[in-house]
């Protein structure tokens, strides 16, 4: 009975994990998919917001207020993206570098802070058949046992 | 008539009846509430009969799975995890991506309790892990792509990203690792 019972724990629990398992690849990809080239990631937070989502916080910048627009209409749009909310905007002016009199290009003219909501769902990792191990041990492999031990797919 | 016995009749229909009201009826009563709790004993064994067969089903199926499932269960979902064995996967996992970290550090355990359930028979106990690496956006990705095809779970409860010099950036990344703490309910408990 106790068999049983420990067992069916480790499959319940195994299967919970299995199905609460994202994959941050595809939600970059989503990321880098709805990001127009004129803004630029200047960081990237992600967290665990909850059970069913992720909380991505960036902090952005571009050259103009209609870049700004443009790019949070693309987010919105974006079917895989739950929520997205722009704060924090800061508009500063192009200065001239006194000692070579060049713009400063390093640096955009509007920063500003986003939030993005992520369902679970949405990016839950789904298995890639290549990635599944073989039955059999390859004897040519070059790789050692403690480097292929802990890179098997799921 | 005899007077003395239509006394003698009335008398034994009294103890007739006396001795109904105070030993048979009881006794019926008796039997009847041992009839009723024979018919729940026979209702009772049939479901521990049928629970029994259960089990035993269930125990083929776990028998009948091949040891090398069996493993992968085990591996996927440890009793304990080995912090040293962690770290040294997670070093060997950067290091396939060619990436030299900066910090890697086991942070503990932090219980988690399971969810919306009053009897707590088992938890599920979360080892937290950090790596601290300057990377390509490209390693990045790699890394993740890697850590999320390991043979045991590690998620990522956190992840920053800043930049740093030479067009680097400083990635942190903040794993969880599971393990499943079995405890067996004592018969205070059960």
């Amino acid at each position: 009975m106790l068999r049983v019972v420990e067992f069916n724990e480790r499959l319940k629990f195994s299967n919970q994990l299995l199905n609460s398992h994202v994959s941050l690849v595809s939600l970059l990809n989503i990321l880098e998919g709805a990001t127009t080239k004129t803004v630029q990631f200047n960081s990237l937070k992600i967290t665990q917001s909850d059970q069913v989502s992720l909380l991505v916080e960036a902090e952005l910048g571009t050259d103009s207020f209609d870049n700004v627009l443009f790019q949070r209409g693309q987010y919105k749009n974006n079917q895989s993206i739950t929520s997205t909310n722009f704060s924090n905007l800061i508009f500063t002016p192009i200065t001239i570098d006194m000692d070579n009199t060049t713009t400063r290009q390093d640096k955009r003219l509007i920063q500003l802070s986003a939030q993005f909501i992520f369902d679970k769902d949405v990016i839950l990792y789904t298995p890639n058949i290549i990635n599944l191990p073989s039955t059999q041990q390859d004897t040519n492999s070059t790789t050692t046992p403690e480097e292929t031990s802990n890179q098997v797919s799921s | 008539m005899n007077p003395f016995q239509l006394f003698y009749k009335i008398a034994m229909v009294v103890i007739a009846i006396t001795i109904g009201f105070l030993y048979i009826n009881p006794t019926i009563s008796k039997i009847k509430s041992t009839q009723d709790m024979s018919q729940i004993y026979m209702e009772e064994a049939t479901k521990v009969a049928s629970v029994n067969k259960q089990l035993s089903d269930r125990l083929h199926d776990i028998d009948s799975l091949t040891l090398s499932n069996k493993q992968a269960l085990l591996i996927y979902l440890p009793d304990k995890i080995d912090d040293v064995s962690v770290l040294k996967d997670l070093n060997t996992i950067l290091k396939q991506q060619q990436i030299v970290a900066n910090s890697l550090v086991y942070k503990g355990p932090v219980i988690k309790k399971d969810n919306n359930e009053v009897v707590e028979t088992s938890g599920l106990t979360t080892h937290q892990f950090e790596i601290v690496a300057d990377v390509t956006y490209a390693q990045l990705k790699e890394l993740l792509g890697a850590i999320e095809i390991n043979n045991y779970p590690l998620q990522v409860a956190l992840l920053t990203v800043d930049p740093s010099e030479n067009g680097f950036l400083t990635a942190t990344l903040l794993l969880s690792a599971f393990s499943r703490e079995i405890i067996i309910p004592t018969d205070d408990q059960v």
